[in-house]
């Protein structure tokens, strides 16, 4: 019901329906926003918890290089990203 | 790189923190609102930046999550200035110095001048000083504006002054008039008279009667431009007469003067080599000479450089410096050969053309000569030239109206 108002209107939906945003530039950066918290961390992995899945990060060198209670900038040498339930 | 230096102004913490709970850690902080960078992993324990207030805050969720922190580096203002509390007179020193900088920041302690030629500088600061514009003085007592007036008021050849205050200077720019006569902002009408002997080359008149034609000749004193205009009815009969300010350009055919000598026998001094220094200092307005101020020599030439502090280019400070230099001589006579003493007066002559010249005098011809008079070189003769003349006079209006009666 939410997402068919959202849709209709037009409404950013990472407002409304607190989707999460991941940009990712090249293979080394990574921008998360609207997640809901680290699962697990390691230099070669990184699982995020976001409001409707997870976000599973894999890779070499994984550095967070800052984060805070919405969003998250990530470095490294990037492998894999998986979206999992 | 604003951001690194907040960080650095608030102080932060490299931490390594280790445990079986780290994200739980992570978590925590994040909803704490703890700000968290480069964090990174490195072989089963985790590296990472926090700022030092968030750090102390997070004792509960250190001992809730188990984990142990060990501190790496510290970084920032709170780390340093902890290091140096023992170091009190040293910041005072600082603030000290920084207080003193700001209270001689509000003074005057250097007064230029700019563009004066024919007034020195030590003339004019002179003048300065009567008016109670001093080194020392408070800049927000300085109005540029009257600085401005009383130096066009007190030197009338002066055309165009600007004074402007730089730092802890105040510079004088001055334009000075260059030409022979200054036109005189009088009220009451003039005529104009000549300034000097010679021919009428061309007059231009403006306002007023001229009295006299290119190809006259004129003596000193006399008037070109009469500032009385007469008015004559259909009869040719005198009506009335108006005054007005004669203004007209006038060019004279004339002659300088000029002579000059020059001893054949001269002193010439011949430096040995030796010299000796001292040191002269001035803070604010008071001397101080160094202990060894005078020169042992029988005959010597003193030599002073002046340099005077300065934290930046505009801000001086009220210390000045002397560097005193005796060279010792002795003497021996030696006369001039005739091409040395003609090669002098000629560059003396030059000088004094270029001077002319400068004026806007045009030079038609010269007739110096050199001889030999006695113990002297004599140069002398005269330098034909075309000039401008007229220079007001005012006109006595009983004189003009006694001499329209007699008219009559």
């Amino acid at each position: 019901m939410k997402e068919q108002i959202t849709n209709s209107l037009g409404l950013p939906k990472d407002i409304m329906l607190h989707s999460s945003i991941l940009t990712i530039t090249g293979r080394n950066e990574a921008f998360v926003e609207n997640y809901r918290g680290i699962i697990e961390y390691t230099d070669t992995v990184l699982k995020l918890q976001t409001k409707t899945c997870k976000i599973r990060i894999t890779g070499k060198n994984i550095v967070i290089d800052y984060f805070t209670n919405d969003d998250m900038k990530i470095k490294g040498v990037f492998d894999e990203i998986k979206y999992y339930q | 790189m604003i951001g690194k230096l907040i960080r650095l102004i608030r102080g932060y913490l490299k931490i390594i923190i280790s445990g079986t709970e780290i994200e739980r850690f992570l978590n925590i902080c994040s909803k704490k609102g703890v700000n968290i960078w480069n964090l990174q992993c490195i072989e089963g324990s985790y590296e990472l930046n926090i700022y030092l207030k968030d750090f102390r805050n997070m004792k509960n969720v250190i001992k809730k999550t188990y984990t142990q922190i060990i501190i790496k580096e510290r970084y920032g203002l709170p780390f340093f200035l902890f290091k140096c509390r023992k170091k009190k007179f040293f910041f005072i020193g600082i603030a000290l110095f920084l207080l003193i900088n700001y209270i001689l920041s509000l003074r005057i302690w250097d007064i230029e001048l700019d563009g004066s030629y024919s007034y020195t500088e030590y003339e004019i600061i002179e003048c300065l000083k009567e008016n109670s514009i001093y080194h020392g003085i408070t800049i927000s007592n300085i109005s540029c504006n009257d600085i401005e007036k009383l130096i066009r008021n007190k030197y009338y050849d002066i055309t165009w002054v600007s004074a402007e205050i730089k730092g802890t200077r105040l510079i004088v720019h001055i334009k000075e008039n260059f030409d022979d006569y200054i036109v005189k902002n009088e009220t009451d009408p003039y005529d104009l008279i000549s300034s000097k002997s010679g021919t009428i080359v061309s007059i231009i008149t403006r306002a007023g009667t001229p009295l006299v034609k290119p190809g006259a000749i004129v003596n000193e004193g006399d008037i070109l431009v009469s500032g009385t205009i007469q008015i004559f009815d259909d009869n040719l009969e005198l009506k009335s007469s108006a005054y007005v300010n004669a203004d007209s350009d006038i060019f004279i055919d004339t002659s300088y003067e000029y002579s000059d000598t020059l001893p054949i026998s001269h002193i010439v001094k011949d430096y040995t080599g030796k010299e000796e220094h001292f040191y002269q200092a001035e803070i604010v307005n008071g001397k101080i000479s160094s202990i060894f101020s005078n020169c042992n020599y029988e005959k010597y030439d003193q030599i002073a450089q002046e340099y005077q502090l300065k934290l930046l280019n505009n801000f001086f400070l009220p210390v000045r410096f002397w560097k005193i230099t005796c060279k010792e001589y002795t003497e021996h006579s030696e006369d001039y050969t005739e091409e040395e003493a003609s090669e002098i007066l000629n560059s003396r002559l030059n000088v004094f053309l270029q001077n002319l010249q400068e004026k806007g005098i045009q030079i038609i011809s010269n007739s110096v000569k050199i001889g030999e008079t006695g113990a002297n070189y004599e140069m002398s003769g005269s330098i034909r030239v075309i000039e401008q003349t007229g220079v007001p006079s005012t006109i006595n209006i009983d004189e003009g109206n006694t001499a329209t009666d007699e008219h009559n």
